[in-house]
Order: C-alpha cells, then structure tokens, then sequence
C-alpha cells in the first residue's frame, strides 16, 4: 500500500508542492500581519517627544502608559478609518496633504537653489523701501491751548532770544518737551499727521512756530532732520533673510503648481458657472 | 487705578484725562461708584469735572453742544477741553459697606461708522438709526471691602 502510494504521481505532486511552500516560507518569512501595532524605537522616542514639547518635561511611568494608550487608541481608529475610505473627500485632510505639497515645494526650492549671501544682499538693495529706516526727527517742543496765542507768541519772542523753556510750560498736557530722533510713525502717533506736515517745513537750529496739531500750538525748535536710511546688511541680515526665504517658499510653491497643473485637463459640468471663469479656466 | 481702599474715611480721587491728538476734546469726567445695599448691587455716576465750567452746584453738567458736522464727519474741533483734572470726595461713603470706584472720560461726540458708511458708499439706514457716539476711556476700579 504504501509503496504503491509512493509511485503515485498525485503524491509525488504534493510532496514537491509542500517542499516548494517551506523552502518559501523558509527565505521569506510572513510578514507582520495588517493589524499589527508597532511600536518601535524611532516611534516611541517621536512621541515621547511630542509630549515633552507640550509639558515641558520628561514623562514619568504613568505618562508612558497614557501616551501609547492614546497612540494605539489613534492608530487603530486612524487605520480603520482609512480601511473605511474616510479620508477621501474630506476638507481638512485635502488641505492638510496639499499643504505639505507646498512645503515639499519649498524644500525642494531651497535644495536646487540654496540661499547665498550675495542673493540676501541684492535682495536687500532690490527691496530698500522693506528694510530702510524711515524718517525721523529730533526736536523741541511748547505746548499752548489754542486759546493762550498770545503767551506763545511772547515766549516765541523770548526763547528766540536765548531764554529757557518756562517751568509753567515743561510736560503740558503729559507731553514732553524734548524729543530725541523719533521717527514719522511715531510721531504720527503722539501728534498727528498735522503736526507732522507742519514739522517738515521748518527750519533748522531755531525756534519757530506755533504749528498746530491735536493739543493744541506748539512753538518748536528744530534740532535735526535724518532722511530715511537703508541700514547696513549686517544689522538686518535675519530680517531679509526671513522675507527673502518667505518669497522664495512662494515662489517655489507657484513654479511647481504650474508644472503639475499641466498635466491637468479641467472639465467644468456644472451649469452656473460665470462664463468670464469658464473663459478663464479654458485659457490657463 | 486699579487696587484695593482699605481707609475708613472717605475715598478722595485725584483725576487727570488728557485728550487723544487725533481726536476731538474732551468733555467730562465722571466717577461711577457702585455699593452692595441689602442684597442689591446699586451705582451711581458723579460728574467730576467738565469743559468750560459746565459742571452745576447740584452736579448736573450743562450739556456740551457740539454735534459732528453730517456733512463731512467731521468732530467739533473748537468746544471741549484738551486737559481736564479734578478732584472728588465720595459724598456718602460707609466703611461697612463694599463698594468700587472707576473713572469714565467722555470725548465730544463723533461719527459713527454708519454715518461714514452714507457719506462714503452711499448706504442708507433707517432714520433712527444713530449717526454719532461718544467715545469713553475708562480705568481699572479700585474695590473696597469692610474688613
């Protein structure tokens, strides 16, 4: 009997069929099933980092637990929800992926194209308005009522003549009577852009006035004027070089949506469209 | 201002409003003291100071006229002070009772953003609609609790 079923061909079939299966198994052992959590080194020292950031400490025991509670808890909801296709067609998950497609724009930007001084430095004299110090002035000041004309005109006179400002007339109003290089803005806020109009106008290293503003009259004395400036690389370098990286991530971001728009044919069915964005969209 | 009154006689404040250069004048101070009285809170505004001495013995205050120019939007820029200060004794004060001061500062009146909406865009809004407000500053109270 069994010699007869050891020349069978069927047996012979099988045995070869088993042999083939363990050798098989034996070089490719199975792989982790689907439903397998791991949680390996590279995993449990992201999150540990995660919570670290957020605590500002090292998480004890009692911590560990809770966070690859929370994990698995994450991870299986996450996996089954994928399984069950709810990533497709959502808002936040096509904006979040689109999002990281812009970013991996940037960093392919800045690889192909890394940042050099010399870029920052055109980049600065190309964009002077960006970066330049406006402009400022340093003065005196006298503050009278609208009402006390004739007061600012005798201390006019006598200021002019080499007088000190009064000490009824130091601080009116909380407004300080001298004011070191304050720039347009600045004084924009403290006086109006009246005062400031005005301010432009006078002469140099005398007492001049009244000129108006929202307090009232003021006799002023000019000390100087400082035009606007463009400050040294040096001293701005990590302003520029924010803005400049911030234009190139934008730029970066546009160069690779037209490259991958062209691949894209766009079919509009539905019917309200505006025909200008039916034009539009036919012309890009 | 801001903090707690601990003393047992009355609470004098000293108060200094100073307008905003790139607004119109000011028109009063007021103090706004609030109390606990057999389980209601009630309060009660006192005019401190005003412009131009409107402020009457009773503590009324003469009403300022100086309305906005409809036309334009502009704010009365003549009527009003630039500076007002005073200084004010609580009439009725009881240590044993809780109570909070805080100080309210009135500008002059201007417009409205819907007054600036019919003049720029040519909205309409109804007539009851309002054209103007008057802008106010006010200060942190400061508390006072029987001990």
């Amino acid at each position: 009997m069994i010699a007869r079923l050891a020349r069978e061909p069927l047996v012979h079939f099988i045995a070869i069929g088993a042999l083939f299966f363990a050798g098989w198994f034996w070089l490719h052992p199975p792989e982790q099933p689907a439903d397998e959590i791991v949680i390996d080194q590279r995993e449990f020292d992201h999150l540990k980092t995660m919570w670290k950031a957020q605590w500002k400490r090292d998480p004890a025991p009692s911590d560990v637990q809770a966070i690859i509670d929370r994990h698995v808890r994450e991870e299986v909801f996450y996996r089954e929800g994928l399984r069950l296709k709810l990533d497709r067609n959502d808002e936040i998950v096509k904006r979040r992926i689109s999002q990281k497609m812009e970013a991996v724009a940037g960093d392919l930007g800045n690889l192909m194209k890394p940042v050099t001084e010399d870029d920052l430095r055109k980049y600065l004299r190309d964009h002077a308005d960006l970066f330049s110090i406006p402009q400022s002035y340093a003065f005196r000041q006298v503050l009278f009522q609208p009402s006390e004309r004739q007061q600012a005109d005798s201390v006019l006179a006598a200021l002019r003549k080499g007088a000190a400002v009064p000490e009824s007339r130091k601080e009116r109003l909380g407004v300080p009577n001298d004011w070191a290089d304050t720039t347009v803005p600045e004084l924009a806020n403290a006086f109006g852009d009246e005062f400031l109009a005005a301010l432009a106008e006078l002469p140099q290293g005398q007492w001049s006035g009244p000129i108006q503003s929202g307090y009232g009259l003021h006799l002023v004395y000019l000390e100087r004027s400082v035009a606007p400036t463009l400050p040294d690389f040096e001293s701005v370098e990590p302003y520029v070089r924010r803005e400049y990286e911030y234009q190139a991530q934008l730029a970066a971001e546009e160069e690779l949506f037209k490259t991958l728009r062209e691949r894209y044919s766009i079919r509009v069915t539905a019917k309200d469209v505006p025909d200008p964005v039916l034009a539009s969209l036919a012309l890009q | 201002m801001g903090g707690n009154y601990t003393g047992t006689t009355a609470p004098q404040l000293l108060v200094w409003a100073v307008k905003d250069p790139i607004g119109p004048n000011l028109d009063r101070i007021q103090i706004i003291k609030g109390w606990y009285e057999n389980g209601e809170i009630k309060d009660q505004v006192f005019n401190v100071v005003a412009s131009g001495n409107r402020l009457r013995p009773d503590g009324s205050v003469e009403p300022i006229n100086a309305p906005i120019d409809m036309k334009t939007g502009k704010f009365n820029a003549t009527k009003g002070a630039a500076e007002l200060m005073g200084l004010w004794t609580d009439p009725d004060y009881d240590p044993d009772q809780h109570a909070y001061y805080y100080i309210r500062v009135l500008q002059l009146p201007t417009a409205r953003w819907t007054l600036y909406d019919e003049l720029r865009a040519g909205v309409k809004f109804a007539p009851d609609v309002k054209r103007e407000i008057v802008e106010r500053a006010w200060g942190s109270p400061i508390w006072h609790e029987p001990s």
